[in-house]
């Protein structure tokens, strides 16, 4: 998986660059993603804005990966394109994360 | 006869190439092979002008149901092939999945209620939300069990009158 990371605004944000996030690449995911957020700071923003298709393997996946960050941290996600806005919104997982329309929102929307 | 006699007879240049009116693709049960399948499922499906929208419910419900196989169904046997037949018609897209593992349990695919989410994370369900976006994604799900093979028949309309998220709300509201 091509995944980036960078530190921002005192929030690490996190880039898929791949356009899937599905069972084939779900568990690869959630590795990279707990590597990369080994530590860091408290508000891990995940940008989806390059992913066109996820499913439910994949929602589990940022589902574990929220779960592993632990209570003191927060994955918030950007940039959800409208095929994976609809899962989100289908399983009621948006009501779960905090959503911003991109990364620059994420980072204007510091609480 | 008759019905050859009658094909026959038709005009060439009216009738939709039966290649373009049915899918059918064999392949392992397997994560990346199930990807490369619905690839061919979106280019074959752009090629009946569905909109992108529904294009990638069916591609989704697909999905699910395809990994369902793989992680149940074929699970001790990941070389067993799954089969997928599509057939389009004007007004409506059939797709019959089947596969030669164990049964169902008791025959019947999962209802796929939306399991609870709770906004607290060490109760956050991580899984159980494929079959609930089957149901909601598909028009019809029909599922039997003939001569040990399993077979799953989906129905979509291409463009349907009750979209997903209206039918959940239904269901919401009626439970």
């Amino acid at each position: 998986m091509n995944i980036s990371s960078r530190t921002s605004g005192g929030a690490q944000i996190v880039t898929i660059n791949d356009s899937r996030i599905d069972a084939a690449v779900a568990i690869q995911f959630k590795e990279h993603i707990r590597k990369e957020t080994e530590s860091g700071p408290r508000r891990v923003i995940l940008n989806l804005s390059h992913v066109d298709f996820i499913d439910s393997s994949g929602l589990g996946a940022i589902v574990a990966t929220m779960k592993l960050l632990g209570e003191e941290r927060r994955l918030e996600l950007s940039g959800l394109q409208e095929n994976v806005a609809k899962v989100f919104r289908l399983t009621r997982m948006n009501s779960v994360f905090a959503i911003h329309q991109s990364v620059a929102d994420a980072l204007a929307d510091e609480r | 006869m008759i019905v050859a006699a009658a094909l026959k007879s038709q005009p060439k240049q009216t009738a939709k190439p039966r290649s373009r009116q049915f899918l059918m693709r064999r392949f392992p049960g397997q994560a990346l092979a199930i990807r490369r399948f619905l690839k061919t499922l979106q280019s074959w499906l752009r090629t009946h002008h569905i909109g992108a929208t529904r294009c990638h419910d069916i591609e989704l419900a697909l999905a699910e149901v395809l990994n369902n196989i793989r992680e149940h169904a074929l699970i001790s046997c990941p070389n067993t092939e799954i089969t997928v037949q599509c057939r389009k018609t004007p007004v409506m897209l059939s797709v019959v999945v089947k596969d030669f593992g164990p049964p169902m349990p008791d025959e019947t695919p999962p209802k796929g209620l939306p399991p609870p989410v709770l906004a607290q994370c060490p109760d956050l369900p991580e899984g159980g939300f494929g079959w609930m976006l089957v149901n909601e994604l598909a028009t019809k799900v029909r599922y039997n069990r003939q001569a040990d093979c399993n077979q799953l028949h989906l129905h979509f309309d291409p463009e349907p009158a009750d979209p997903p998220e209206f039918k959940l709300q239904r269901l919401k509201q009626s439970q």
